[in-house]
C-alpha cells in the first residue's frame, strides 16, 4: 500500500506542532475574513504571503491553504445568518440557508454546513491521495468543446428545472447573460457595454451581483416593514440537527461531494459551478422540490459538500501539473516560487513532503473547522436575535466595507446597490434569481469555449459532435428537454407552480 | 522668544528653499512599490523577492500595492499622482510601459514622460513549447512543418509577450496558423499539454518539467542567451537571425523626481540584483537579471516602445 504509507508519512509532516500551529492560524483568519463579502482567499493570501516568507515552504503552503478553505466555511456562515454571501462559492447556500435562519432553523443550517463539508473534505483527502495523478492527465483530454457542451447542460438544465413560468426563467437566463456580457472582449479586445468608464473595463464582478441580489434586497425590502409583521425572524426553533434532518442531508451531501470532485478536477469550471449544480440535482430528484428557496436543508447539505469537495480537487492540477486551476491556486503557486520551488510534475517526486504533508493537512484542517465552529454556532444564532433595527445597518456597512475594499472601485459600490433593487424588483415580479445568477456565471464560460473550440476546429461545428465527451453532454441535454417537455412531467411542473 | 522666533523662520526657510535638505536621510520611511498586477502572478514572486531583499539594502520596509485592472492603466495612473518624493514607485512591464502605446488610443498616462526610469530588473524570454506529436525535433524542421501545413496550425496566447513573439515568428518563418486566446498561459498550455494546440510561446519554469517528461517539445528561446535553466534550448536568432524580442519589468518613479533619490533606488536595486542569490533564483524561474542605469533604461524604454508597436502592427492586433 503505497499510498497508505505516503498517507503515514504525510500525517507526520503535518502533525509537527508548528505545522499544526500554521493549519490553525490560516483556517482562522480564513474563516475571519470569509463572512466579508469581497475579502476573498485571494485579497487574505496576498496579505499573508510576507509572513510565510520566513517559515518554510511546506509550512507556508498549508497556512495558505488553510486561509483557502477556512474563508469558504467562513462565507457559508455570513451566507446562512446574514444573506451575506462572503465568497462566489456559497452564493447558493444564501437561498435556503438564510430561508432555514429565519425559521428558526439557523443552528441546524450551519451543522450540516460544517458537517457537509467535512464529509466532502475526508473524502477528497482520500481520492486525491489515491487518484490525483491519474485524474489531472485525464483532466487534459477535457478542452473547449467538452467545456461548452457540459456548460450549455447546465445552462439547459437551469432554465427547465426552476419552478414556475418558464418564460420568466429563460428571460431571466437572458438577463443574465447580458450582464456577463459587460467588459473588455478576451479575443477582439473590443468593450462591451462600459460607456467608456474604466471601471467597467473587467467587468462586474460575481460577489457584487450577488451580494446586490441577496443581501442588500433584503434590507431594502425590510424598509417599512420592520416591527411590523414584514421582516419575521422566529424565535430559535431547535438548535441542533434532528433525526429527520440527518437522514435528509446523506444523500446530498454524498452527491454534493462526488458532483465537487468531478469538477474540481477540471480546471476550466470556476468555483461556484460545484455549489449550483449540486443544488439543482437535489431540486431535480428531491420528492418536495417546492421545498426548495423556503429553507430545504438539502438545498445547503448539498451546495456546502459540493463546494468543499471543489476546493479540494482545485489543488489536484496545482500539485501534480503545476497549473492553477484558479485565482487562489495562482497565488499559492506564487508562494511556492517565493520559496524557490518552480511548480510543476516534479513537485511530487522532489519534495514529496511538502504534497503528502498538505495532502494530510487538509483533512486536519477540515476536523479542526468542525470542532471549531460547531461549540459556535450558538454563538452565530444568537446573533439573529439582536433586532434587525439595528442589525440591517450592521449588515449594509459589512457589505460595503466589503466590496469596497475589494478593488478601491466605488463603481462597484453602485453596482451592488443598484443589483439590490433590481433584486426587491424581480422578487415583486416574481422573477426567481437563480437562473439569473446561473445565466451570468456560465455565460461568460460558454462564450469563451464556443469560440474557442471554433477556433481550434478552423470553423468546423461537428467537433461537438465528434468528441465523445462533448456529444454525452450534448445528448443529456436533449434527454433533459424531452424529458421535462413529456405530458406527465410537464403536468408535475404546473402542479408545483400552483 | 526672538531666538526662537528666528529658528523657526529658519527651519520654516529651509523647508522652503532647500527641500533636499531631507535627501540625506532618504529612505527614512517605508517605500510603496505598485503593481499593475494582481498577487501570486509569476511576475509577483519577482517582486516580492527582490523587494524584499533591496528593503535590506535600503535599510527600509518596502511594501507591495496590487492595483491589477484596466491593463496597468489603474497602477500607472495612481503613481503618476503620486508625490515625487521616491516613496511610491510603480514596476511596469513591457506590457504598461510600451506595448499599451500602441494598444490604447487613449491612454490616461504617458510611459515616457509621466515617469522617470530607475533601472530595469527583470529580462523574461519566452520558450517555443510544440506538442510533441508533430515530427520536428528542431526548429528548422518545425518551420519547414508549419509551412507545409500552413494554416492549419493552430497556436495560443495568454498575453503580449505571448502574442507579439507568435505573430513575430510566424511573420519572419513565412507561415500562417490560427490564433486562439486565453485569459493567461496556464489555461493555454493545458491545451498545449492536451494537444489541441500546436505551439506556443510560454514562460520556462512552466514548461521545463513538461519538456523533460517527454510531453512537450522546447524548440527555442526568445532571447539571443540560452537560459541556464534549459541550456539545451538554442536561441531562435539561430535560425532567424536578429530574432529577439522578450518581455521586462523595470522600476519607475513618478517624472520630476529628484536625480539624487532615483540614483540611490538605482544602486540599491542594482546592487540587490547583482548578488548571487537573486541570479540563482531567478534564473531558477526562467529570467535573467537586467541592471541597467536610469539613462540606459530611458533609451531601451523608447526602442522598445517602437519595437512592440511595429510589431503588434503587424501582427493585427487592434488599437482600441
Amino acid at each position: 500500500m503505497d499510498v497508505l504509507n505516503n498517507l503515514i508519512f504525510g500525517f507526520g509532516i503535518a502533525l509537527s506542532s508548528s505545522n499544526l500551529f500554521y493549519c490553525f492560524v490560516g483556517m482562522l483568519v480564513g474563516t475571519a475574513c470569509g463572512v466579508l463579502p469581497g475579502i476573498g482567499p485571494v485579497g487574505v493570501i496576498a496579505m499573508m504571503l510576507p509572513l510565510t516568507f520566513n517559515i518554510d515552504a511546506v509550512g507556508a503552503i498549508i497556512m495558505l491553504a488553510g486561509v483557502y478553505y477556512g474563508s469558504q466555511f467562513g462565507s457559508s456562515t455570513g451566507a446562512i445568518m446574514l444573506n451575506v454571501p462572503g465568497e462566489p462559492s456559497s452564493v447558493i447556500t444564501c437561498i435556503d440557508g438564510y430561508q432555514m435562519a429565519k425559521q428558526g432553523k439557523g443552528g441546524p443550517a450551519l451543522a450540516i454546513a460544517a458537517i457537509g463539508s467535512f464529509v466532502a473534505g475526508t473524502i477528497c483527502t482520500l481520492f486525491i491521495a489515491l487518484f490525483g495523478p491519474p485524474l489531472a492527465e485525464l483532466a487534459m483530454q477535457f478542452g473547449a468543446p467538452e467545456y461548452f457542451s457540459l456548460m450549455l447542460m447546465g445552462l439547459v438544465a437551469a432554465a427547465v428545472l426552476v419552478q414556475g413560468d418558464m418564460l420568466k426563467s429563460i428571460s431571466m437566463i437572458f438577463m443574465g447573460l447580458l450582464f456577463s456580457m459587460v467588459g473588455t472582449d478576451l479575443e477582439s479586445g473590443w468593450k462591451r457595454f462600459t460607456f467608456d468608464m474604466t471601471s467597467l473595463y473587467d467587468g462586474i464582478e460575481f460577489i457584487v451581483v450577488a451580494v446586490g441580489i441577496f443581501a442588500i434586497s433584503e434590507i431594502v425590502k425590510s424598509i417599512g416593514t420592520v416591527g411590523k409583521g414584514g421582516h419575521v425572524i422566529s424565535k430559535l426553533a431547535y438548535l441542533w440537527l434532528t433525526r429527520e434532518d440527518l437522514r435528509r442531508s446523506v444523500g446530498p451531501i454524498l452527491r454534493g461531494t462526488g458532483l465537487g470532485a468531478f469538477l474540481g478536477v477540471l480546471p476550466g469550471t470556476g468555483p461556484s459551478i460545484a455549489a449550483f449544480s449540486s443544488y439543482m440535482l437535489e431540486k431535480k430528484i428531491s420528492k418536495h422540490p417546492e421545498e426548495f428557496g423556503h429553507g430545504a436543508i438539502e438545498g445547503v447539505a448539498g451546495p456546502e459538500s459540493s463546494n468543499n469537495a471543489d476546493a479540494q480537487c482545485k489543488f489536484i492540477p496545482m500539485l501534480t501539473l503545476g497549473l492553477p486551476a484558479s485565482a487562489t491556486m495562482a497565488l499559492m503557486l506564487g508562494a511556492l516560487m517565493i520559496q524557490g520551488i518552480t511548480p510543476g510534475p516534479q513537485v511530487m517526486v522532489l519534495r514529496p513532503d511538502l504534497f503528502w504533508g498538505l495532502i494530510a493537512s487538509m483533512w486536519i484542517g477540515n476536523l479542526m473547522l468542525l470542532v471549531l465552529n460547531l461549540p459556535l454556532i450558538g454563538f452565530w444564532v444568537r446573533l439573529l436575535s439582536v433586532p434587525y433595527r439595528f442589525l440591517a445597518p450592521s449588515i449594509m456597512s459589512l457589505v460595503v466595507i466589503g466590496i469596497y475594499s475589494m478593488k478601491n472601485e466605488p463603481m462597484d459600490l453602485y453596482l451592488a446597490v443598484l443589483f439590490g433593487i433590481l433584486g426587491v424588483l424581480w422578487q415583486t415580479l416574481d422573477c426567481n434569481v437563480v437562473p439569473l445568477i446561473l445565466g451570468f456565471v456560465l455565460g461568460p464560460m460558454i462564450e469563451e469555449n464556443l469560440r474557442r473550440a471554433l477556433y481550434l476546429s478552423h470553423g468546423d461545428f461537428t467537433v461537438f459532435f465528434t468528441r465523445p465527451i462533448s456529444l454525452a453532454f450534448l445528448v443529456t441535454t436533449v434527454l433533459i428537454l424531452v424529458v421535462m417537455n413529456l405530458p406527465k412531467t410537464k403536468r408535475h411542473r404546473e402542479d408545483i407552480t400552483d | 522668544m526672538i531666538k526662537r522666533m528666528i529658528s523657526g523662520l529658519l527651519a520654516a526657510s529651509s523647508l522652503i528653499c532647500f527641500p533636499s535638505v531631507s535627501l540625506a536621510a532618504f529612505p527614512d520611511k517605508p517605500i510603496t512599490i505598485v503593481v499593475p498586477f494582481g498577487p501570486g502572478a509569476g511576475s509577483d514572486a519577482v517582486t516580492r523577492f527582490l523587494s524584499e531583499r533591496s528593503s535590506k539594502v535600503l535599510g527600509v520596509d518596502i511594501y507591495i500595492d496590487y492595483k491589477d485592472g484596466a491593463s496597468g492603466a489603474i497602477a500607472a495612473g495612481d503613481v503618476k499622482r503620486s508625490p515625487r518624493d521616491g516613496y511610491r514607485l510603480i514596476l511596469n512591464s513591457n506590457s504598461g510601459a510600451a506595448a499599451n502605446v500602441y494598444l490604447f488610443k487613449s491612454l490616461n498616462y504617458d510611459p515616457v514622460a509621466d515617469f522617470t526610469p530607475i533601472t530595469g530588473l527583470t529580462r523574461n524570454p519566452l520558450v517555443l513549447a510544440i506538442k510533441p506529436d508533430i515530427p520536428a525535433k528542431n526548429l528548422e524542421e518545425f518551420i519547414k512543418y508549419a509551412k507545409e501545413n500552413t494554416g492549419k496550425l493552430n497556436y495560443g496566447v495568454g498575453n503580449s509577450s505571448s502574442m507579439a513573439n507568435a505573430a513575430l515568428f510566424m511573420s519572419k518563418a513565412g507561415f500562417e496558423a490560427t490564433q486562439v486566446g486565453y485569459k493567461a498561459l496556464p489555461a493555454a498550455l493545458i491545451d498545449l499539454l492536451g494537444g489541441r494546440l500546436d505551439f506556443l510561446f510560454c514562460d520556462p519554469f512552466a514548461v521545463k518539467d513538461h519538456v523533460k517528461a517527454g510531453k512537450l517539445r522546447a524548440l527555442g528561446v526568445t532571447s539571443t542567451a540560452r537560459l541556464k535553466s534549459m541550456p539545451d534550448v538554442p536561441p531562435i536568432a539561430d535560425v532567424i537571425l536578429g530574432y529577439e524580442l522578450v518581455g521586462w519589468i523595470a522600476a519607475f518613479a513618478p517624472a520630476g523626481t529628484p536625480s539624487e533619490i532615483i540614483s540611490v533606488l538605482n544602486k540599491a536595486f542594482v546592487e540587490t540584483l547583482k548578488q548571487k542569490e537573486s541570479d540563482d533564483y531567478l534564473e531558477g524561474l526562467g529570467m535573467q537579471v537586467f541592471p541597467t542605469t536610469p539613462e540606459e533604461m530611458g533609451i531601451f524604454q523608447k526602442d522598445q516602445i517602437k519595437l512592440w508597436s511595429e510589431v503588434l502592427e503587424k501582427a493585427g492586433v487592434p488599437r482600441n
